[in-house]
């Protein structure tokens, strides 16, 4: 609370007081007393009013553009944001500085926004910013980081007043696109199994004209042909039998991965979302199904305007899913969770509710058990105490011991030498006193070498007194995460994802094998297509957004209900997300380039074969069941997918 | 209300800013009256006065701790040459200077740390480092947080000097009221004029600092109770739980390399 300004300014007063007292004048008395005094009336004001005040804090944030305030971000756009932070209680605070955290979603345009003065009583701080989408997914503000401080710079009071907003950030809408044929050609009757509904409904076209009959509503009545033919004429309008198209999206962990570039599941988002408006454009039937490794959550196609906003809140919530991996190391995630828990939850890392004291820093350790291979000095921090204790007493107890029992055999059983007896007596004082101030050398040599995991020790501590509390673990789940490793790594990413901090996270396991692949999204994608299949009135089309590459062994399943699909005259597209920066397919290297002799380039060389033979196996595999697969990277998904959509509206005209 | 749409002046243009240099240099005027009036050296006066006064206009962080020491100083080069003869001078020397004296450096400390807060950083600089900018180059470095200069309002510097008054007056009667107190067992004056004050300035300290951070529990939220309740029990048994979940853990993990071996 104190600022180093304080510190210096109280240690100096002191001084002279005291040397005031000591040679007697009353002015060198005075004088520092009187700025003590008034130090310490200006501190006790400033501790009582603060807690007081922050609790009676509120922020009231607007998102708006430049037509008022809304309720969804669209990615690509800019929208400005204001945030005032208001007092309702009677006490106000003299001055503070409030600071905005701009959701990670989005980029702040210019510099991260501030603003200061009194707040409380009348008084509101009032922040603006304009921030930029970047792509599909969540926008969260958390709120509003307030440094409170008295005039002189003396005393100061971080807190956060949490105001926890949620935006969707919805997939850019499309917007001069490929113009979709609608007009209707003919109306001829398709054949059997394919085919449209050409009976009266109630779609616009029309259909027939007949004549009048009582219960015809009057909105139908064909005025200029009944006055023609002078008697009343009604229209009858044609039924519609629009395309039903299902998008069928990935959002399993291995496309939630993020680069420099964005997730790959963005991207696929982007897709889904441009299918999606242009379909609403012509009225077509569009249905959704998110899937990853345990289940899929379908939205059964339909064309109102409710449904288009419900799918597009559906694939920004998907978008702005964080990939977890039991796999991940803690202490990679240390740093970045403690650095966040501090600025949004300074309440509860403070050291009066949560800390670790230092004494416990140097004896305690953690995890004993974990699957990631230790450094040395890290093996020797884990283990200090069980050296210490070996070292220090134990072994020192045994030799004595030891002596002890060699002196009563030598009293009782047998009749040692006496020389060699002082020789084993004399050797066995050496090693104890060899091992008891080696096993304290080693323990300070530790502390010494280890000050980095003493301090991601600490804080693992306290990440794992908050986790416990947030996520209702009770008291024994703050020792449990302290010494499971995989559960603390998979708290850690919830929570980074929760608050859609992006983190990073290890891509191969200790013996290369790739951590994200979720081969257990394929049986889930093969029964929901079926489902989907089963539950077809029409042919239709099913577009897989799904990542398949390298999981050529766990395809049957997928392949099957592909096959079963298309033997039901429905069309499937599948899409492949690609990862970021890598060639496309198309643009595949040939052996002949020049090769450069650098290790990074040669391994990148290989990553990027690896994948185009991986892609070029997939091709083959859905080829034979003449399913399309394009990838997700290029600029063709979205015509490819609208030109199958128009191919099975203008099925039938050719046969 | 206040936004950040407002473009600042620079710093010194401010009223603020001169009103908060006048205050200082004021008090710094005080000062030096007082001085003058209590017999001190001149010299040593417009020595103290010259670096305080140095202090306001090249705004130096330690500008009010050097007039302090300086004080100090003078003071004891004055006492040098009566040292051991006459230890106490409170009769011979006015109250009311001494007052003013107090009331004077109070007010040019507090004025020094408020122009500090509106010019160099009313908040401690925060040493995390920043990303670099976009286009490239090095991080910039970590700048504190000014106070806005025109957020002094016309009645701040004002009542500041009137508290400074109103301090050094109550300062000197409490000193007056502590002189008047007999000490007991033959001490001396000095000693227990110290004592009491030690005794004084503890107990108040100690109440305060009490009652502050009883506020601090009381005004606390929910969670945090919760998370001390946690964190106190972890505490208190952390032995058992950790041997418990070490077993635990290693059980788990034996059960996990076995299966991935089998």
């Amino acid at each position: 609370m104190l600022t180093p300004r304080a510190w210096w300014f109280l240690c100096v007063c002191l001084l002279v007081l005291l040397l005031g007292l000591w040679i007697g004048s009353p002015a060198l008395t005075l004088t520092p007393l009187t700025l003590l005094l008034w130090f310490g009336g200006e501190w006790f004001v400033f501790a009582v009013r603060t807690p007081l005040a922050v609790r009676r804090l509120r922020v009231v944030r607007q998102v708006r553009d430049e037509r008022g305030p809304v309720a969804v971000l669209w990615a690509g756009r800019t929208f400005e944001v204001v945030v005032r932070l208001k007092g309702d209680g009677l006490l106000r605070l003299p001055y503070a500085a409030i600071a905005d955290r701009p959701p990670f979603a989005v980029s702040c345009v210019g510099e991260p926004p501030g603003a200061d003065g009194p707040v409380g009583r009348g008084d509101v701080l009032e922040l603006r910013f304009s921030i930029r989408c970047r792509g599909p997914g969540l926008a969260r503000f958390e709120g509003l980081r307030v440094q409170i401080a008295d005039f002189q710079g003396f005393f100061y009071h971080v807190a956060f007043v949490r105001a926890v907003v949620f935006y969707r950030v919805l997939p850019v809408l499309i917007e001069g696109g490929t113009p979709t044929p609608v007009l209707k050609r003919d109306n001829q009757l398709p054949p059997p199994g394919v085919h449209r509904l050409r009976r009266a409904g109630s779609a616009s076209e029309l259909l027939d004209l007949r004549d009048y009959l009582p219960g015809d509503p009057p909105k139908t009545i064909a005025w200029k042909v009944s006055a023609r033919r002078d008697r009343l004429i009604t229209k009858d309008y044609e039924s519609e039998a629009p395309v039903r198209c299902t998008l069928f999206v990935d959002a399993s962990h291995s496309v939630r991965v993020p680069s420099i570039h964005g997730k790959a599941l963005g991207r696929l988002v982007e897709i889904a979302g441009a299918v999606l408006q242009a379909n609403a454009d012509v009225r077509d039937l569009t249905g959704l199904c998110l899937f990853d490794d345990h289940e899929a959550k379908a939205i059964r196609p339909d064309r109102s305007p409710a449904h288009v906003t419900q799918v597009l809140q559906a694939l920004a919530d998907a978008a702005a899913l964080a990939p977890a991996s039991a796999d991940a190391d803690p202490d990679h995630l240390i740093p970045l969770a403690y650095a966040f828990a501090r600025e949004v939850y300074p309440h509860l890392m403070r050291p009066a509710v949560n800390d670790l004291p230092f004494w416990q820093e140097w004896f305690d350790s953690f995890p004993r058990y974990t699957r990631r291979k230790a450094s040395f000095i890290q093996y020797l921090f884990r283990r200090k105490r069980d050296f210490y204790y070996r070292f220090s007493w134990i072994i020192p107890t045994l030799l004595l011991a030891a002596d002890v029992a060699l002196l009563a055999v030598h009293l009782f059983v047998y009749r040692m030498p006496p020389l060699l007896l002082v020789f084993l007596w004399l050797g066995s004082a050496a090693l104890s006193l060899l091992s008891f101030f080696g096993g304290q050398a080693l323990f300070v040599l530790t502390l010494m070498l280890s000050d980095h995991h003493r301090r991601l020790a600490r804080r693992r501590k306290q990440l794992a007194a908050l986790f416990s509390m947030h996520y209702g673990l009770g008291p024994g789940g703050l020792s449990a995460l302290l010494e499971d490793d995989d559960a603390f790594a998979l708290l850690a990413q919830r929570f980074l994802g929760e608050h859609h901090v992006p983190y990073t996270l290890p891509l191969y396991d200790r013996d290369g094998r790739y951590l994200f692949a979720s081969p257990g999204k394929v049986g889930v994608l093969a029964a929901a297509l079926l489902r989907a299949v089963g539950r077809g009135r029409d042919n239709e089309l099913f577009v897989l957004l799904a990542d398949l590459l390298e999981l050529d062994d766990a395809l049957d399943p997928l392949l099957r209900a592909v096959r079963v699909a298309v033997g039901r005259h429905h069309q499937v597209v599948l899409v492949v997300p690609w990862p970021s920066g890598m060639r496309l397919p198309e643009d595949e290297p040939s052996d002949a380039e020049a090769m450069s002799e650098k290790l990074p380039v040669i391994l990148g060389r290989a990553t990027t074969r690896r994948f185009h033979c991986a892609y070029r196996r997939l091709r083959q595999s859905f080829a034979r069941l003449g399913v399309p697969v394009v990838c997700a990277a290029s600029d063709e998904p979205v015509p490819l997918i609208l030109q199958r959509i128009n191919r099975l509206r203008n099925v039938g005209r050719r046969r | 209300m206040k936004t950040n749409d407002e473009t600042p002046a620079p710093a010194d243009s401010q009223s603020g800013v001169r009103a908060c240099t006048i205050l200082c240099l004021t008090g710094l005027m005080g000062m030096v009256l007082a001085l003058l009036e209590n017999d001190r050296d001149l010299l040593w006066i417009l020595f103290v006065a010259g670096v305080g006064a140095v202090g306001v206009v090249a705004r130096w962080r330690v500008g009010p701790v050097l007039v302090l020491l300086g004080l100090a100083l003078l003071e004891v080069v004055n006492r040098t040459p009566h040292w051991g003869r006459m230890r106490y001078l409170l009769s011979q020397e006015s109250l009311f200077l001494d007052a003013v004296l107090a009331a004077s450096m109070l007010t040019y400390a507090a004025g020094h740390y408020r122009l500090l807060s509106l010019t160099h950083s009313g908040f401690p600089v925060d040493a995390r480092r920043r990303p670099p900018p976009a286009g490239g180059g090095k991080a910039p470095a970590p700048r504190g947080q000014r106070r806005s200069a025109d957020l002094p309002g016309p009645w701040e510097l004002p009542t500041l000097a009137i508290a400074a008054c109103v301090w050094g007056v109550g300062v000197s009667l409490l000193w007056v009221a502590l002189s008047a107190v007999d000490p007991p067992l033959s001490m001396s004056h000095g000693l227990w004029r110290g004592l009491l004050l030690i005794l004084l300035i503890g107990l108040t300290a100690s109440v305060l600092g009490g009652a502050a951070v009883y506020l601090n529990w009381v005004t606390a939220r929910p969670e945090e109770h919760l998370l001390y309740l946690h964190d106190a029990a972890w505490r208190e048994t952390r032995r058992e739980q950790n041997r418990i979940n070490r077993f635990l853990a290693w059980a788990r993990l034996r059960r996990q390399r076995r299966k991935e071996q089998s």
